[in-house]
């Protein structure tokens, strides 16, 4: 069936259609709540979107090239808790890069898994966050493990360069190095095809199993980041640490524009659902709601602008194309 | 007869069509990994500890597998819709809550309160996904959040809802009420999983719901309203969480906004370990109860051992991951053979 | 109420089983069965259809052709209530009807038999069989009575197949597949036929099967749509045609016997089109060899060798073995014996198709939609494909040079419309497949070219753009492996034809062989 594409200017139509959902909400919230635009606020909206930012990078690579991530929850606290076991023994740097490993291990375990025993990664990675998360408990002996030099460990999500939270430039400078990873690497560009069409990808003789394990080991790389930062900020091993994670990451790539069934997708996607939920977080909290009532806003708002941005292209795919 | 058969093309070689039958009913019996493992866990844990295999801890295990069963189950009947339901934990915490001020304010009949609650909470899902097209992560994640908030709105403070009154008398007197020995909660576990049974082998929406999971495209060519049978899984799956907060609130006797966190992960491993296939299609009632009384018989076990209770976590993470294992050996089997 | 509509379809298909199995409905022949008028179908601004008219007989059999794009389906899916039109009216034995679904247009007996499987992978034959019933009954099923075994197996009857009732279908094979496909349809009591491109994955017998099947209700009233791109085909079953351009019928309704074959294929291009002999390029030397190579241990073993400049047909029915050789000689089967070589080099472990791509073997696989195309993505990012690697500057891919070279190369294949920014989804099938020759033309160093069943589904005009770019190909030096069942595309392209039977390659014929040859070849002396 023919379809003409709507054309318009051709830098306009590139933009995902969330952006513009992004500016309403942005400009919407700014006009009614005084206290939203202050600098001040402002830096902690970010600096609270960066650690969802960076676990959503993540899950943005898994999501493009066809799999999920379930276990990033856990794998974050499973970096909290070697980090602060490791840092009674090991000067801070040494233990954060152990944290980091420990990240990157099961990052590998579920790309193994996924990319050369082709299990199915929603199985793999739901799996793994029991495995991960029933490991990372008996670790730390049930309770949350202590960090002697708290202020120490503070530094890299406390700490602030021109004015500007260090995790806020982490998760920008990621940001800058997944567009280039996506849009400029073959690599990249391999995980959009994976994740078109996995038969196609191989008939074309895209290296499969290599390119998807480095999925997942690239994406716990980015997860890596969220994970340091957090086991920074809560300078404590936590076995319960940030469970529901990998549900936001997924939230917030879907309010984004980043669909959940493959082979498309971008960094700047993930940008913006971030900073639509952390905005939305921010004015729920500014309006004095009672705290649970975020909880049920946040899930009417996730649904409704996934719905909002979605109507286009489900007419599209909705019909049987041909007979 | 009109028989214009002379040469029928698949009897060409007969051998190989037995040996792909014989695959495909190996496929098929996927489902039976979860009595295997039931029983393995069983045998190794009374072989271990004498104290396990006593008709006490047996009755113990069968009295605490109810809720995640029935919540598995639910699970289950989604997941054979190619779908899954990640609110079941919150949705029946909140059923929870409500039922425990409504049967506070107005007696046994406030238990109605609860299938009520989970009823809605799947049919928003189900129309969600289904005629709205929000992937199944994002709806059931809305709900998640929303019946979540709701239970902490509904509790006051945020705080359990202690049921009291005659209301809870009967309650605790059924949940302590055993028939021959097998808890009444066990026996009300068991009832449900043989309605589903019924309504997944012997009616036609049943036959409607494989259609629907094996092919949705097929479905809708051959006139199957695929929306409708996808609202009414969903629907299914939450009456079950729905029952599930019942059988809560006779074990606890409170309506607590907090219960639940995890319980849909769980949920998914009992249907995934039960033998059901996330690509849809395939679900067995009866292997999720025994994947389920695996799951239960190792936690249970592993409390008698005092390894630390996050062991079970691991054991059901490898089971998950072993299933899937299964799934791919039996896969490659399959078209090799 | 539940016991009574649970008895309604059950009732209908047992009265069947005692009566002759389609009753003619006080239908007599040439009857108008269905007549549709003026039936437009709008998707957005584009007209898919604008003022179709279709008049069916009962007891007749009318073909309706047309190139892809032409509207075809999307009639079709009008006419079974798949889809609603815009504007225009159906009537049905002379009453109006409006169809709200599928299920709608079966209980007033127009049935569909679809092209793209609409089988359960996950059920038995049986259950599939009576998928229709299952998905309009209500209540308790009685899918296991002893009346739908014996109906279920009459139906399988009917078409000559042969497979076990309570097996699941997802271990059929594709032909397999298709007739069960159409045995459901067949089983129908139904008062009108519709079948898109029943034939595409069948064998020559298994073909005639059908025909004879077909043959036989309309002698007892039924009336029949059948839609194909098969000219041959089309002479051999239809007593009526239509042909659709561009959403408008060209020809409508004429007599066959009246119509001419070049009448018809110039009705669809729009254009008259010549059918005849090629000249072939001169063969070279040796390029491509597989040797020993078999599926499975036990298997039997299979050499060949593909010369440069050289053309090999290969032939088999389906499940043959054809489309594994080909997949063989791709390096897109992991077999745990045989070897590959290119220019004597041999290529990597069999089943690496990275490896075989840098070897310089290209591969267009049988089913385009499945195995080819990257759906959500441009042409220009589906022909790149193959060739990342050397696209690269500094490490990082080059937009620009993608652009300029694979543009190029989707012009050389004639691209229509032009436009290497579009989604693939948006081309038509012909183009589709077009894109998948220019990605694996474009791979860097290539040397030979595995092409299974290039042309299936493609319309006149592309099919001609496509056998003219392998011929120069060819002339360019690769060596081109064709596996196709379409035996005038195989006998006026290839040098040679390998007959594969059983998974063994049993003959060989050479140049010009006629199409016969080849099909009694095939058939291995069987009819």
């Amino acid at each position: 069936m023919k379809m003409e594409r709507s054309s318009g200017s051709h830098s306009l139509r590139r933009l995902p259609v969330s952006i513009w959902g992004l500016v309403v909400i942005v400009v919407l919230v700014a006009l009614f709540l005084p206290g939203f635009a202050r600098i001040g606020n402002l830096t902690n909206v970010l600096r609270v979107g960066a650690i969802l930012a960076l676990a959503s990078y993540g899950q943005t690579i898994v999501l493009i090239c066809g799999g999920i991530d379930f276990s990033i929850g856990s794998s974050v606290a499973l970096c909290s808790v070697v980090t602060a076991l490791a840092v009674q023994q090991l000067p801070l740097g040494l233990a954060l890069t152990v944290g980091f490993a420990s990240i990157i291990i099961v990052g590998a375990i579920n790309g193994l898994l996924i990319a050369y025993l082709k299990l199915s990664p929603f199985l793999v990675t739901l799996g793994m966050l029991l495995l991960v998360h029933g490991f990372a408990a008996i670790v730390a002996g049930g309770l949350p493990v202590e960090v002697p030099d708290r202020e120490g460990i503070h530094t890299l999500s406390g700490g602030v360069f021109l004015g500007i939270p260090y995790p806020v430039i982490i998760a920008g400078l990621a940001a800058g190095a997944l567009h280039l990873l996506l849009e400029r690497t073959t690599l990249g560009r391999s995980w959009f095809l994976i994740g078109s069409s996995l038969p196609a990808a191989q008939a074309t003789g895209i290296r499969l199993r290599r390119n998807t394990f480095l999925a997942y080991v690239l994406a716990a790389v980015f997860v890596g980041g969220a994970g340091l930062i957090l086991t920074s900020r809560v300078a404590a091993g936590e076995p319960n640490l940030y469970p529901t994670l990998p549900f936001e990451t997924m939230a917030a790539c879907a309010v984004g524009g980043i669909p959940l069934t493959g082979g498309r997708g971008s960094a700047l996607n993930a940008v913006i659902g971030v900073i639509v939920i952390a905005v939305l977080n921010n004015a729920i909290v500014l309006l004095n709601f009672p705290a649970y009532a975020q909880l049920a806003l946040l899930g009417i708002i996730m649904v409704g602008a996934v719905i909002a941005q979605g109507v286009p292209s489900w007419t599209r795919s909705s019909r049987i194309r041909s007979l | 007869m009109d028989t214009i058969i002379s040469d029928p093309v698949a009897l060409r070689t007969p051998s190989a069509i037995r040996l792909r039958l014989r695959f495909a009913a190996l496929a098929q019996m996927r489902y039976a990994v979860g009595i295997v493992a039931a029983l393995i866990a069983a045998a190794a844990f009374s072989a271990t500890f004498p104290d396990f295999g006593t008709f006490e801890n047996a009755a113990n295990i069968l009295s605490l597998f109810g809720p995640l069963a029935v919540l598995s189950v639910g699970q289950m009947i989604v997941v054979l819709v190619r779908g899954f339901d990640l609110s079941v934990g919150a949705v029946f915490a909140l059923a929870t809550v409500i039922t425990a001020e409504a049967m506070n304010a107005a007696g046994l009949v406030g238990l109605a309160a609860a299938p009520v609650v989970g009823v809605a909470f799947g049919l928003l899902n189900g129309v969600l996904v289904s005629y709205f097209r929000v992937q199944p992560v994002i709806a059931t994640l809305g709900s998640l959040l929303l019946a979540r908030g709701a239970a902490l709105l509904a509790a006051p403070n945020g705080q359990a809802v202690i049921l009291s009154g005659d209301a809870q008398t009967v309650l605790l007197n059924l949940q302590l009420a055993n028939i021959a020995g097998v808890p009444v909660t066990a026996v009300f576990t068991l009832i449900v999983f043989l309605v589903v049974a019924f309504v997944l082998y012997a009616t036609s929406f049943g036959r409607r719901l494989f259609m629907v999971g094996g092919d949705p495209r097929s479905a809708a060519l051959v006139g199957v309203r695929v929306h409708a049978v996808t609202v009414v899984a969903y629907t299914l799956c939450g009456f079950c969480a729905g029952l599930t907060a019942i059988l809560i609130l006779m074990r606890t006797g409170l309506g607590l906004p907090t219960e639940g966190v995890g319980m849909e992960v769980q949920s998914l491993a009992g249907a995934v370990i039960g033998g059901s296939q996330l690509s849809g299609g395939y679900a067995n009632p009866f292997g999720v109860l025994f994947a389920v009384l695996f799951i239960q018989t190792t936690q249970s076990g592993l409390n008698f051992s005092g390894i630390s209770p996050y062991a079970a976590e691991m054991v059901m993470g490898c089971s998950i991951l072993l299933a899937g294992l299964l799934d791919r050996v039996s896969q490659r089997i399959f078209r090799t053979a | 109420m539940t016991s009574a509509s649970s008895v309604g379809p059950d009732a209908r298909l047992t009265g069947t089983t005692v009566g002759p199995p389609h009753r003619p409905h006080a239908l007599t022949r040439d009857d108008v069965l269905l007549e549709a008028r003026a039936i437009v179908k709008e998707y957005g601004s584009t007209r898919a259809l604008q003022g179709a008219d279709l008049i069916l007989r009962a007891g007749r059999i009318h073909a309706l052709m047309g190139e892809n794009g032409a509207g075809k389906s999307t009639l079709v899916q009008i006419l079974v209530g798949a889809a609603a039109p815009t504007s225009g009216t159906i009537a049905l034995q002379r009453s109006p009807v409006t169809f709200g679904g599928v299920s709608d247009a079966i209980a007033a007996g127009v049935v569909p038999i679809y092209q793209q499987s609409s089988l359960f992978p996950n059920l038995t034959v049986l259950e599939n069989l009576f998928a229709f019933e299952t998905a309009a009954s209500h209540g308790v099923a009685g899918h296991q009575s002893v009346q739908r075994r014996r109906l279920a197996q009459q139906m399988l009857n009917r078409i000559g197949l042969a497979v076990p009732l309570d097996q699941p279908v997802a271990s059929l094979s594709l032909g397999e597949k298709q007739l069960l496909e159409i045995a459901r349809g067949l089983g129908r009591d139904c008062k009108l036929l519709v079948l898109d491109e029943p034939t595409a994955a069948l064998s020559q017998a298994d073909t005639n099967r059908l025909f004879a099947a077909l043959r036989q209700l309309a002698s007892a009233g039924v009336g029949i749509l059948y839609i194909s791109h098969k000219t041959d085909e089309i002479a051999q079953i239809a007593d009526e045609i239509t042909v659709l351009r561009d959403g408008v019928c060209v020809i409508s309704g004429a007599p066959l016997k009246s119509t001419s074959m070049q009448a018809i294929v110039s009705a669809m291009v729009g254009h008259a089109f010549n059918v005849g002999e090629k000249n072939l390029p001169a063969v070279g030397s040796s390029v491509l060899t597989l040797v020993g190579a078999s599926r499975r241990t036990g298997d039997p073993e299979v050499s060949i060798t593909v010369h440069a400049c050289e053309i090999l047909g290969i032939a088999g029915l389906a499940g043959s073995g054809a489309e594994e050789i080909g997949a063989m000689l791709a390096g897109a089967l992991a077999c745990p014996h045989g070897a590959l070589t290119v220019n004597g080099r041999p290529v990597g472990r069999m089943g690496d198709r990275a490896a075989a791509v840098a070897a310089g073997i290209g591969y267009v696989p049988a089913d385009r939609s499945a195995d080819g195309l990257f759906p959500g993505h441009d042409a220009l990012r589906n022909a790149s494909a193959s060739i990342l690697d050397h696209l690269t500057k500094f490490g990082l891919l080059s937009r620009s040079a993608e652009s300029i070279r694979l543009t190029a190369a989707l012009t050389d294949v004639s691209l229509l419309p032009n436009q290497p920014r579009r989604l693939i989804e948006e081309f038509s099938g012909g183009n589709q497949q077009k894109v998948l020759l220019a990605r694996n033309l474009a791979v860097v160093d290539i040397k030979a070219l595995v092409l299974v069943e290039p042309t299936r589904g493609v319309d006149v005009g592309a099919r001609d753009i496509i056998h003219n770019r392998i011929l120069k190909a060819a002339a360019e030096g690769l060596a081109i492996a064709l596996i196709s069942t379409d035996l005038e595309e195989l006998t006026s392209l290839s040098h040679r034809i390998a007959i594969v039977r059983d998974h063994r390659l049993t003959a060989e014929l050479p140049r010009l062989s006629s199409p016969a040859d080849v099909a009694s070849a095939m058939l291995g002396g069987r009819q």
